[in-house]
C-alpha cells in the first residue's frame, strides 16, 4: 500500500486546520485552543500556552494589531468579535505564574549571537535558549527593550521580559556594540536584530524573505532593521528561532519555513443557524474571571466535525479521519509480532453507512477507506479472521447449496434477486413477493448472496467469484431486470455488476398499487435502510405504500443512519454495535416499519415494535427473529417450496452426520450463542466429534461432559448432560485463539 | 461449587502445565489444567471469557 493511496479518502479533510483567527493573528496562536481552555478557567494553561507561542505575552498582548477581530466568524451571525485581547489580559492577570517552562529538550552544544536587545532579538533569543541553545544577546545600550523604551506601558514590559530570562542559558552583553564581523565568526549563527535604520555591515538589505538568511551564511536578520513595526518584529523573532533551529540542525532554513496561507473558515457549516450571544460587558478595567470565561465561551470553535459529531463510531473511535487514513497506511507496514497494528478495531468498527460521507462539505470517504483497508488486509494475511468469518461463511452457504434459480420459461425480462437474508428470516417473504412477481411480471429468480459480507470483511477473491455466480446466473436467464427486496443487494450490485439494469420489488408493488394493513398502529415511522440512498425513489415507494396501509406516517427520518447491521461489526466492536443498535431503536417515539429485514432484526432485539412492509401488504407475520441455525434451514426450505411449486422439482438437501444429534438448548445459554454467532451446527458437531471419539472433560461429581472442536478460526466447548437420546447443553462458548497439545 | 473434571479418556485429575498458544503471528505460553496422560488441554468459560478475550483483543490491535 502507498501512503498516498490511503490519504486520498480523507485528503478534502480539513478537520484541526487553525481557525480564521488563527490565520489572521500576527503571531498565530492557537485562538481555538486558548479560548477553549479561557472558558474553563484553566488561567495557567493558557498563559502557558500564550507564552510557548509569543514569548512575552502582556507586550505581544498590547502591541497586536488585534486582526482577529475582523476575521471572527462570531460576525456572521451579527454579534460582536470575540474581545480575544480582553481575554488574553485577564488570563495574565489570573495565571500564578509568569515563568517559562522548562522542557526536557538534550543541551546543543552550538551557540547563536543576536545582536540586538529589542523585541524582535529578545523574543528569538526566549525561543533559542527554550530549544537549550548557548545564546549571547549584544546591545550597544545599557539596557534591553530596543525602541520599545519609548512605549508609555515599558515599566510593565520590562517586568515581563525579566521574568522570561531566568535561563543561564542567555548571556547579555550589554554596552557592547559589535563593530566587526570578526567578532561574531566563532558563533554558529548569527542574528541581526539591530533596530531600525541599523543595517549592521549592510546584511538586512540582502535578506532572503522566506528564510531571513543574508547573503553571509549563517547570518539572518529581521525585525525592525528590515522594516517591521513593533509587533511585526515580534512575529519574525518568533520565526527567526525556528528558521536558526532549522539551519543549525540540518545546514539549511528551509526545513524551518512555515508557510501561513490566508484562509477564511466561513466553510465550517456549523456557523449556520449558530445562536446570538452577546458581547460580555466588562465591570472594570480587566475582565474578572467569570467574565472571561463568558466571553471566551462566545466562541465557535470554528473547526469542521461534521462526521466526529454524527456517528457513534467516529465519537466513540475520537480519531480524526486523516489520522485514520494514516493510521491504515501505518498498519499496512506493520510485522507482526515485531510491531502491532494501531488502528484494527476501527477499521472493523464501522457500519460503512456512508453517513459520514453525506454531511461532509467534502469528499471525504471514510467507508471507502475501511473497505480498501480491510481487503489489504486479507490480500496481506494480516487481518483477525474472526471478525467477518461466520457471515464469510453464511455468503458460502447462501451462493452455494441454497442458492438457485429458474425462469417461468426458459428467459425472462424481469427476476426476483431476495438475497440470503430476506429467506433466511422467513420463507413466506420470498413465496409471497415472488408470487406477486410471477403472476404480474412473469419474473424469474435468482437466489444467491450479494456479496455483500465478503465485500465487507474485505475477501476481495470471494466476492469476484461470488459475482461471476450471479453474471452466470443472470446470463442464463437471459439478462433480465433484476428486482431486488434488500438496498444493499441493490448497492452491491449496482457496484460489482453495472451492466445489470437493478430495480426495486416496493417500486413495482407501488406501481401496482398494492394496499396492505397496518392499522393495528395508530402512527408508524419508517426507517430507511442507509444503503437505499443509491436508490432514492425507493423511499418514495415505501411511503406511498405505506400511505395505503390505514395508518399515519410520521415525519421521522432515519436520514441514512445505520440500524447497527451494516458492515457487520457485531464480532469486531461488540459494545459498539449494542450501543448503536439501541441508540436507533430509541430515534423514534412510534414503532417501526422497516424495509431491510436486517433492520428488522435489530430492532426486534431492542424490543421495537417493528414491522416489515412485505408482511403488512401481503398479510403475514414473520413472528420473532429466528435463531441462526434456523435462518439456514428457512434458506433451504424456501429453495426446497419454490422448486417443488414452481418447477415440480424435489429439492434434497445434504445432511452432515451430526444432524441428527438431539439437544436442548437454554434460553440463556441460545442468548450467549446469538451474542458471539455460535450455531446450533456447531454445537452439534462438537457434541458429535467428542461421543464419537470418547474424548473430552467429565465432572463425576454433576455427570456432565465438556469438549471442544478446534477449527480453523474459532474453538467451540460445550458443556452438556445425556438426557436419553438427547443432549442437554449448560454452557457454550469459544475462543480465537489456537493451543498447541503436542509439543 | 466449580465442577471437578477429570479427562474423559484417561479418567485422570487434571494438573496444570505449560501450554504453547498462537494467535495472529504471536506465541505465547500459560500454565493451564491439562490431562497428565493424554495432554488434552482444559479451558473454562471464565479463562476463554475472560483474560484469553483480553489478550485476543490486545493482540488484534487498537
Amino acid at each position: 500500500m502507498l501512503q498516498s493511496e490511503a490519504l486520498k479518502f480523507t485528503e478534502g479533510c480539513f478537520n484541526g486546520e487553525p481557525a480564521s483567527c488563527t490565520f489572521a493573528c500576527p503571531y498565530h496562536i492557537d485562538l481555538r485552543s486558548f479560548l477553549k481552555k479561557a472558558a474553563r478557567g484553566r488561567w495557567d494553561s493558557c498563559y502557558k500556552d500564550l507564552m510557548n507561542t509569543v514569548a512575552f505575552p502582556y507586550i505581544a498582548c498590547s502591541i497586536c494589531p488585534k486582526s482577529c477581530a475582523d476575521s471572527c466568524q462570531r460576525k456572521l451571525v451579527g454579534d460582536e468579535p470575540i474581545a480575544i485581547s480582553d481575554i488574553e489580559m485577564a488570563c495574565i492577570e489570573y495565571a500564578k505564574s509568569h515563568s517559562p517552562e522548562v522542557f526536557s529538550v538534550s543541551v546543543k552544544p552550538q551557540s547563536i549571537a543576536v545582536v540586538g536587545a529589542g523585541i524582535c532579538g529578545l523574543t528569538a533569543a526566549f525561543f533559542l535558549s527554550q530549544k537549550q541553545f548557548n545564546v549571547v544577546v549584544y546591545d550597544k545600550s545599557d539596557s534591553v527593550g530596543g525602541s520599545l523604551k519609548n512605549h508609555p506601558e515599558f515599566t510593565k514590559f520590562a517586568e515581563d521580559i525579566s521574568a522570561k530570562f531566568i535561563s543561564d542559558r542567555v548571556v547579555f552583553k550589554l554596552e557592547h556594540e559589535v563593530t566587526a564581523i570578526s567578532e561574531l565568526e566563532s558563533f554558529d549563527a548569527v542574528l541581526i536584530a539591530t533596530g531600525a535604520g541599523a543595517d549592521l555591515f549592510d546584511l538586512a538589505a540582502s535578506r532572503d524573505a522566506k528564510t531571513f538568511q543574508t547573503k553571509e551564511k549563517g547570518f539572518f536578520a529581521c525585525g525592525k532593521v528590515c522594516g517591521c513595526t513593533d509587533y511585526e518584529a515580534l512575529s519574525e523573532g518568533i520565526t527567526v528561532a525556528n528558521l536558526i533551529e532549522a539551519y543549525i540542525l540540518s545546514g539549511s532554513p528551509d526545513f524551518g519555513v512555515k508557510e501561513w496561507n490566508t484562509s477564511n473558515c466561513t466553510r465550517f457549516i456549523k456557523h449556520t443557524g449558530a445562536a446570538s450571544v452577546p458581547l460580555t460587558a466588562k465591570s472594570g478595567e480587566v475582565y474578572t474571571k467569570d467574565e472571561a470565561k463568558a466571553e471566551a465561551a462566545r466562541c465557535l470553535q470554528c473547526d469542521c466535525k461534521a462526521c466526529l459529531e454524527i456517528c457513534e463510531f467516529m465519537r466513540k473511535y475520537k480519531k480524526k479521519p486523516t489520522k485514520l487514513a494514516t493510521e491504515v497506511y501505518m498498519d499496512s507496514q506493520v510485522r507482526p509480532p515485531i510491531t502491532t497494528h494501531s488502528a484494527t478495531k476501527a477499521v472493523y468498527a464501522c457500519n460503512l453507512c456512508g453517513k459520514c460521507s453525506d454531511v461532509c462539505p467534502e469528499n471525504t470517504d471514510l467507508p471507502g477507506l475501511f473497505c480498501f483497508s480491510r481487503q489489504s488486509r486479507v490480500e496481506r494475511n494480516d487481518y483477525p479472521p474472526a471478525f467477518h468469518d461466520f457471515w464469510v461463511q453464511s455468503q458460502k452457504f447462501f451462493s452455494g447449496e441454497a442458492a438457485y434459480s429458474f425462469a417461468p420459461e426458459e428467459k425472462c425480462e424481469y427476476a426476483f434477486f431476495p438475497g440470503c437474508q430476506l429467506a433466511a428470516a422467513d420463507p413466506a417473504y420470498v413465496e409471497k413477493a415472488y408470487e406477486f412477481l410471477h403472476d404480474n411480471y412473469g419474473a424469474g429468480i435468482i437466489s444467491s448472496c450479494c456479496g455483500a459480507p465478503s465485500y465487507w470483511g474485505g475477501d476481495k477473491v470471494l466476492l469476484d467469484e461470488n459475482t461471476e455466480h450471479i453474471r452466470a446466473e443472470w446470463e442464463k436467464l437471459g439478462k433480465p431486470t433484476l428486482v431486488t427486496a434488500c438496498t444493499s443487494c441493490t448497492k452491491m450490485l449496482k457496484m460489482v455488476l453495472p451492466e445489470i439494469t437493478v430495480t426495486s420489488l416496493y417500486t413495482l408493488m407501488d406501481e401496482k398499487g398494492l394496499c396492505g394493513d397496518l392499522s393495528e398502529f395508530k402512527k408508524i415511522s419508517v426507517f430507511d435502510p442507509c444503503s437505499v440512498y443509491v436508490t432514492p425513489s425507493v423511499i418514495n415507494a415505501v411511503r406511498n405504500l405505506a400511505g395505503r396501509c390505514g395508518t399515519e406516517v410520521s415525519d421521522y427520518d432515519s436520514d441514512g443512519q445505520c440500524c447497527g447491521n451494516g458492515g457487520h461489526i457485531k464480532l469486531a466492536d461488540f459494545a459498539l454495535y449494542k450501543d448503536i443498535t439501541r441508540n436507533r431503536a430509541a430515534d423514534s417515539e412510534h414503532p417501526y416499519l422497516v424495509y431491510c429485514v436486517n433492520c428488522r432484526e435489530v430492532f426486534k432485539a431492542q424490543g421495537k415494535d417493528t414491522k416489515h412492509i412485505l408482511e403488512a401488504v401481503f398479510g403475514f407475520d414473520a413472528g420473532n427473529t429466528p435463531h441462526l441455525e434456523e435462518k439456514k434451514r428457512n434458506g433451504i426450505m424456501a429453495k426446497v417450496r419454490l422448486l417443488d411449486k414452481y418447477k415440480n422439482f424435489k429439492f434434497v438437501p445434504s445432511d452432515k452426520p451430526w444432524d441428527d444429534v438431539k439437544i436442548n438448548i437454554s434460553d440463556d445459554v441460545r442468548l450467549k450463542m446469538e451474542d458471539k454467532m455460535i450455531t446450533d451446527g456447531n454445537v452439534r458437531e462438537t457434541i458429535w466429534s467428542c461421543e464419537e471419539s470418547g474424548e473430552g472433560f467429565y465432572s463425576p461429581d454433576t455427570e456432565t461432559y465438556l469438549g471442544c472442536l478446534v477449527k480453523p478460526v474459532l474453538t467451540y466447548w460445550v458443556e452438556y448432560k445425556k438426557n436419553g437420546d438427547a443432549f442437554d447443553v449448560s454452557n457454550v462458548y469459544c475462543h480465537r485463539m489456537h493451543f498447541r497439545e503436542k509439543e | 461449587m466449580a465442577n471437578k473434571w477429570i479427562c474423559r479418556k484417561c479418567g485422570e485429575e487434571l494438573q496444570t502445565k505449560k501450554t504453547l498458544f498462537e494467535y495472529l503471528e504471536h506465541n505465547f505460553s500459560e500454565d493451564l489444567p491439562r490431562c497428565p496422560k493424554c495432554g488434552k488441554v482444559f479451558i473454562s468459560s471464565e479463562l476463554a471469557l475472560g483474560r484469553m478475550t483480553d489478550v485476543e483483543e490486545m493482540l488484534e490491535g487498537k
